[in-house]
Order: structure tokens, then sequence, then C-alpha cells
């Protein structure tokens, strides 16, 4: 068997916002097929290291480097487009275009065509913007939103955005999903089926690393967890590792 | 519901056609060109503002150098006509290259005063530019056009009713752009900008490629307007860059309704035809044209659209969640 290099492979990253350091000095290696969970206090630098990885900030020492390939100095789009996709943790959705129409900008760009195409609606766009709208439905069907496909995304409740974000950073069928809190700010119900969904794509085979809160979800989904506190990975391990781990106790709870 | 809807175009267009036929003030036909310049002119700045969202402030400088550019070649250099508009629009695609790059770096706020600082610019160079553009005594005495393409076909516009025919062209013209490129997969992806750009980023939407699309694509269509206007007006000054462009512009599209065809060209009509029909009570005019602005402002603030958009779908949003 070929050597399994790492899908995402994170060396030495920091980023400093004026005198605090956000993020200090982090490794993190993810593996095709592996769900990943980034946990940590309020403040430890979860949201900024995705941030950092997706582009949208830079950052000042350390290398990402995606599927063998260095992202560091790429912009947001160009990140997306090479197969690294994430949701936000204030829920994201254009809200005066219909659910479909998010949808179908989320793979829209992944395929893009010249300007005179698009404009014209050459037979292959068509055939894209077909495929596009097989592929939100299939996803509508996934999460039960088919019913409000024509909708304007402003008119869905806060846990169906919730929804919507997500499946729109699962369009282009993504190499890695990051998820910034899958789970946080909506009901029971919807916690648990955002569970089976995570379960379920993990299951296919997608490689997810997500930030959560919640820790029943965490100890429930992850295969391997990561622990931040002040910027630092403080531990990584199996959930029952990371359970018994003191510094990761002392972290949550204080000494 | 679609059966109405093109029979009220199919009228629309009919009325127009025969429009200078039956009216045969000039006054009259002369409005209905001011209308139809308008028309393009805020469909061309709905690009940016209405569609991507990025409040531009420079457009009456593309106007200005489509302008420019038919009266300074055809009074100087007898070009022909077809060749200015041509030329008119690729300038003013140009400088609007030219304006965006340095001008897309800034943030929302600070893009619109940007641009306005390249808008007074134009107007600048316009009036002390005398070799150029005779400063501000204008360029006077802009030939009637004749468009031709050799052995296919001439077209002389010399003409107040040709005027007005060829105006009416334009604007299909320019609706049918407008209307193609917003409805099409690029006018999505201007859309997803004006929505949220950290998420069209997200999804791999080249924010400044797009905004670079809508900018110089409506930069084009208001230099060849400008073309228009120097042919039809036949004098051409630096008024025609002055901010009392900008302010009709901002009117027309706000209060007709962004991002919204109809809305645009409803406006276009209202806020040009208006203050001329006005003209009855001469005293009033500017007063009751500003009482009206200000009713709009403040009952419809997101312009004439929203009451249309009431009118023709009034359940809809209910409907879709009465299912529950």
């Amino acid at each position: 068997m070929a050597i399994h290099l790492p899908i995402l492979h994170i060396q030495h990253l920091t980023k400093r916002f004026f005198a605090v350091t956000a993020v200090d000095r982090v490794d993190l290696s993810i593996h095709a097929g592996e769900l990943v969970c980034l946990i940590g206090p309020n403040g430890s630098g979860k949201t900024t290291l995705f941030n950092c990885v997706t582009g949208f900030l830079s950052h000042e020492e350390g290398h990402i480097l995606f599927k063998g390939r260095d992202i560091t100095h790429l912009s947001p789009h160009q990140i997306a487009l090479s197969g690294l996709t994430r949701t936000f943790q204030i829920i994201r959705v254009f809200p005066k275009l219909t659910v479909l129409e998010n949808l179908m900008l989320a793979l829209q760009q992944h395929q893009e065509e010249s300007f005179w195409k698009c404009f014209f609606r050459t037979s292959s766009i068509r055939q894209r913007e077909a495929q596009a709208r097989l592929r939100a439905e299939e996803l509508l069907k996934f999460v039960g939103l088919t019913r409000l496909e024509h909708e304007p995304a402003e008119n869905l409740s806060y846990g169906q955005r919730k929804l919507l974000s997500f499946i729109f950073a699962l369009m282009p069928n993504p190499d890695l999903l990051l998820l910034d809190e899958p789970a946080a700010a909506v009901n029971p119900t919807m916690i648990n089926k955002m569970k089976e969904y995570i379960k379920t794509l993990n299951g296919q085979g997608k490689t997810i690393l997500l930030v959560e809160h919640n820790m029943e979800v965490v100890m429930d989904l992850a295969q391997r967890i990561v622990v931040l506190d002040h910027g630092q990975k403080i531990a990584e391990g199996s959930p029952a590792e990371i359970k018994q781990n003191e510094r990761v106790i002392e972290a949550y709870f204080g000494r | 519901m679609k059966i109405p809807r093109i029979l009220f175009w199919f009228c629309l267009v009919t009325f127009l056609a025969i429009f200078p036929l039956v009216v045969k003030t000039p006054y009259f036909i002369h409005i209905f060109i001011l209308v139809g310049m308008y028309v393009i002119f805020a469909l061309s700045y709905d690009l940016s503002v209405g569609q991507v969202g990025v409040l531009s402030l420079a457009h009456p400088a593309f106007f200005g150098v489509g302008a420019y550019t038919a009266a300074i070649l055809s009074v100087n250099y007898d070009f022909p006509p077809l060749l200015c508009f041509l030329l008119g629009g690729i300038l003013a695609a140009v400088l609007a290259l030219g304006i965006g790059i340095p001008s897309f770096r800034l943030s929302q706020h600070s893009f619109a005063i940007g641009t306005l600082g390249f808008a007074l610019i134009a107007e600048l160079i316009s009036r002390n530019w005398i070799d150029l553009t005779r400063g501000p005594m204008g360029i006077p005495g802009i030939p009637r056009p004749t468009l031709s393409i050799p052995y296919l076909f001439s077209w002389k516009i010399d003409t107040l009713t040709k005027f007005y025919y060829f105006m009416g062209i334009l604007v299909l013209l320019g609706v049918g752009f407008y209307h193609t490129l917003a409805t099409s997969r690029i006018g999505r992806a201007f859309r997803s900008i004006r929505e949220d750009e950290i998420l069209a980023a997200s999804a791999g939407v080249h924010i400044l490629k797009y905004k670079m699309i809508a900018f110089i694509s409506g930069a084009a269509m208001a230099g060849i307007i400008g073309v228009y206007y120097a042919y039809w007006y036949t004098l051409v000054s630096p008024e025609q860059l002055s901010l009392y462009y900008t302010t009709n512009l901002l009117i027309i599209v706000f209060l007709g309704g962004r991002g919204s065809l109809r809305g645009i060209v409803l406006g276009a009509f209202l806020f040009t035809a208006l203050p001329e029909f006005l003209r009855i009570t001469p005293q009033l005019r500017l007063i009751l044209y500003g009482i009206i602005l200000l009713f709009v402002v403040l009952y419809f603030p997101d312009g004439i659209e929203r009451i249309l958009q009431r009118l023709t779908t009034p359940k809809r949003i209910i409907s879709a969640f009465e299912k529950e």
C-alpha cells in the first residue's frame, strides 16, 4: 500500500492579532475519510484556525498543505475551488435568493465557464445547470427541505437555514468539509438529525473536521479529538483518551 | 399569470412604436428619447449598484467619455458613427478597468468616495484640457449620424422621429443585455456578492472578477449611450459629467427598485417624465417633484418595485408555510 499523505496538513500555524496570539504553533493532520473534532474553551482559537485554513485570515507563520499543495497564500475562493468547503458559526445564506438558487450558486463556480458561454447559455451551460439542479435536489431530499426549494432563504426558520448552509457546503462534493458548530443553537431533535447526517456522510467516506461545543455530539461523532487552549494544541487523541486527559480537564474546569 | 404579462409588454411596445406617428409634438418625442436614455443609463448603473451591490459614483464619467469620444472623433476627424459607438463603449470600459482596479481594493463606503473622486477628476479634465475638449465652451456642431456598413445598409438619422426609433433599438438592446446577464449564472454570482460577500467567496466566487465584470459592462453601456447623447443633442460640454447625473441615477435606481428591470424602467419613466410634465405649474414644479420624492422615500424605501411585488404576489409566502 502506498504511503498515505494527510489530506490536510497544518504545520506550525501561528496567527496573531496585535499582541494576542490566537493560534500558537499548531500542528494538525487529517487523513482522508477521518472525522476529527476540534474542541476547546471559548476564545481558544478554533474559529480563527478555520478562518486561516479557508483563507479568510492570513497567518504569520506556518504552512497549510491541502492535498499536498501549499494553500497558504491562496484566497478564499481559490481554496474553496480546490475542494475545501466550510460552514460558518453564524449561519450564512443568501437571503433573497431561493433555496435552489443558493445551492446552484454553491456549485456553479466549480464548473466555471467563460463569460460569453454563460451569457448565451450554450448547451454545455444548460447541461451543467441541469446537473447542479439534480445535485441540489438530491441534497434537499437528504435533509428534507425539498418542499421549500423555491422559497427565498430569508423565509426559512433558523434550523432550516442551518440545514441549508450545511448542504450548501456539500454541493460541490468537497474533499474536506469544515463544519463550524453544526449543533449550536438548535433543538435536540435537530442535533440528533445533524449527527445522523454527519455520520452518514462520513460513512460514505467524506473527510470532516468540525468545531463543536456540545460534548455529547463530539464524543459520539469523533474518531479523533484535538483540543486547543489559548491557541495551543494541548491534547490529541481518541474520545476515551481525551476524557481522561488532565490538561483538558484543567482547561475546561480550571484547577 | 403568464399571458397578461406578455400582453402587457406587447401593448407597451406597440404603443411606443406608433407613438411618434400619432403624437407629432416634438417636445413629447424629446421626453421619450430622454426616458429611453435614462432607462439604459440606469440599467447600466444598476449592474454594479443593484446587482452586485457596490455603490459607484463614477458613472457619469463613463457617459462623458462616450459623449466626448463621439464629439471629438466626428467633429475633428469625421469618424463613421458606428465606429464611434464602438470606440465610445470600449474607451468607457477601459476607463472602468482603470478606475476599478484601485477602487475595488477599498471597502464599501470608501469605494463610493473613491469613485466620486474619479468622477470629479473626469469633470475637471473636461473643463481644463482645453486643447482636447475646448473646456467649458464644449464641443458644438456634432453632425447628424449616418449609420452604415459598406455594401450592407446605410441609415441617415436626420429627423427626430428617426432618433426616436434609433433609441427604441438601443433600449431593446440594452434591456436585452441587462436581462440576459442578470438572469444568467453570472447574474446569480452578482447577487450572491450583494447578499453576502464572505459566503460567496466560500462558494468559490471570485469577488473582484465579478465586480469588475459588472462595473466594466455597465461602463460600456453608459459609454454607448453617451455617444448617442452627443449625436442627439449635437453639443457636448462638461455639464454632462456633472454630479447632476449621479443624483438622477441614484433616484431612478433606488426609488425604482435596485436590481429589478421593471422597477428601473418604471423609475426612469416616472422620474424623467414627471419633472417635465409638472411644467404645467412652473412655479410649483420642483416643489411638487421634491414632495413626490420624499413621499416615495418615506413610504416605499425599497422603491416602486416593492409596490409592484405586493400587487402581483400577495400571498405566496404565507401559502408556502401554511402546509407545515
